[in-house]
């Protein structure tokens, strides 16, 4: 798998990507469950999920792709390998322009910290050095409406008040590929308003942007393509 | 196998990987340095209490190990407080290495940041909690009028970056490791803990004896002995030196091999 941000255009390639993810639960954990099997001469049978079959797609500058399909179909799995977090089982995967992957909104925050740390913090994990992040912070907490609570510890926060912290941080960067899971989180009707406004434009920036939903009317709005999946299959 | 339907890596990735991870070092260097941070935010003494720790550790196992061997404790207490600080940053560093892909979870399957990234900066954060630490060392040479050897001066440093080295090993083939096998994780911590005992810090090698094969055939003592005897006024030991620095090459090959076949399947696992 590649992953550059070259002078190369912005693009995303999937050729014949299959991802099988074991699932290492408790049974083939127990030893003693091992133990008789080693001695029967069985080797652990370890439960495979089909996350995703035989997905080709190409996506170039200007393209927002919306993934839709029930939940289990591979959207998330699909986004992680798009993000380049999740090398694909086989199959080939080329990626050229930097991604910020926004799967996880809360990645890198911690509850220890004031809201002011935890910028800094999400920026690492953005991979954005401190001075970048420091140009952004202004920004940041007046977006957020956060005022004089951001030098307060995370975990003093309401969970409205954390999704638009870490909504603000997540979007001021401005990725060439952007992946999102699911849009805006727990934030409140005045909020998502504005928040929409700042994706609009976030997403007019970015080159590719992919985003899997449920809300058929987001995908509408923010996206030109869509692919719909089932079983971990493109059939739409 | 169940090893063959997970991706399948390549040297030239786990290069690239270790590359961007250390081109990254702003990064880690100043999550270990918050991390440091909170683990004493909101106590009154901060990271002076593993200082007080240290003290109150090798005060009561320095003054008892010398009564029951029956040696002086001017020559013990040194050798126990050198040798404890020296084991503390070793162990934390092999503890967070088979930790490293697990306690990272969350932060694991959602990143792309590099795995590397990852190992850096447990290594980071690890030696910042020892130069916490080391601080009271220093009040050793005064109290107990032991002048370390000039050749300290190469021992030490030399010593430090062979035990981070270690640490950046074991993070790359301990950390997929435990990942994929959980009894790793758990059998480490067992395994540092009889080592403890088996490894000259609360007793010299010397009373042993050098041929004795906890001292001749364990890799711990002789990181512990490169930089404890010349602290404690000896010239350095170039068999040891070479020796820890034997050990250390093996231990970053066998990391990058392992690194590079397992690299990939780190986030089907985490």
């Amino acid at each position: 798998m590649t992953c550059s941000s070259d002078d190369q255009p912005v693009k995303v390639e999937l050729s014949k990507v299959d991802v099988d993810l074991p699932i290492l639960g408790s049974h083939n954990m127990n030893l003693k469950r091992r133990v008789a099997q080693s001695l029967a001469r069985k080797s652990p049978e370890i439960e495979i999920v089909a996350a995703l079959r035989d997905v080709t797609l190409k996506a170039k500058t200007g393209d927002r792709i919306g993934l839709v399909g029930h939940n289990g179909a591979g959207k998330t799995t699909l986004l992680r390998v798009v993000a380049g977090i999740l090398s694909p089982t086989r199959g080939d995967v080329r990626i050229s322009g930097s991604c910020v992957s926004m799967i996880d909104q809360s990645l890198g925050l911690d509850p220890q910290f004031t809201g002011m740390e935890n910028i800094y913090r999400r920026g690492i994990f953005l991979n954005q050095d401190k001075e970048s992040m420091a140009g952004r912070v202004e920004d940041i907490v007046e977006f957020s409406g956060l005022r004089d609570r951001i030098h307060h510890p995370l975990y003093t926060y309401s969970s409205g008040m954390r999704a638009r912290l870490a909504f603000s941080i997540a979007t001021s960067v401005e990725p060439e590929i952007l992946v999102m899971d699911e849009g805006l989180g727990a934030a409140d009707s005045e909020f998502n308003l504005r928040a929409s406004k700042r994706f609009t434009e976030l997403i007019g920036r970015a080159g590719i942007l992919f985003l899997a939903s449920h809300n058929r009317s987001m995908i509408d709005e923010y996206c030109n393509k869509t692919i719909e999946l089932a079983g971990g299959r493109i059939v739409g | 196998m169940f090893e063959a339907t997970l991706p399948g890596s390549t040297f030239q990735g786990a290069r690239l990987d270790i590359r961007r991870g250390l081109s990254m070092w702003k990064g880690w260097i100043s999550l270990a340095r918050q991390d440091v941070a909170s683990s004493y935010r909101r106590t009154a003494l901060g990271p002076f209490w593993i200082s007080l720790q240290q003290v109150a550790f090798v005060a009561g196992i320095g003054v008892l190990y010398s009564q029951l061997l029956k040696v002086d404790g001017r020559d013990h207490i040194p050798l126990v407080a050198y040798g404890i600080s020296i084991w503390g940053l070793f162990t934390r560093m092999v503890q967070s290495s088979s930790g490293v892909f697990i306690d990272g979870g969350g932060s694991i399957r959602s990143s792309n940041l590099p795995r590397s990234f990852f190992v850096f900066h447990f290594v980071a954060r690890d030696f910042m909690i020892f130069l916490n630490s080391v601080l009271v060392l220093a009040l050793i040479p005064l109290l107990y009028r032991r002048t370390p050897h000039p050749s300290a001066l190469i021992a030490v440093p030399i010593g430090i970056v062979c035990i981070l080295s270690l640490g950046v090993g074991f993070g790359l083939w301990l950390g997929p490791l435990s990942v994929r096998y959980r009894d790793v994780n758990v059998g480490v911590g067992s395994l540092l803990q009889i080592a403890l005992f088996l490894t000259p810090i609360f007793w010299n090698p010397k009373t042993l004896g050098e041929s004795h094969w906890a001292v001749k055939f364990n890799p711990l003592g002789w990181i512990v002995n490169l930089i404890r005897e010349p602290l404690l006024g000896q010239m350095i030991d170039v068999r040891t030196l070479v020796l820890v620095f034997l050990f250390t090459v093996v231990n970053l090959t066998v990391g990058f091999v392992t690194f590079a076949k397992r690299r990939l399947g780190i986030s089907y696992l985490a």
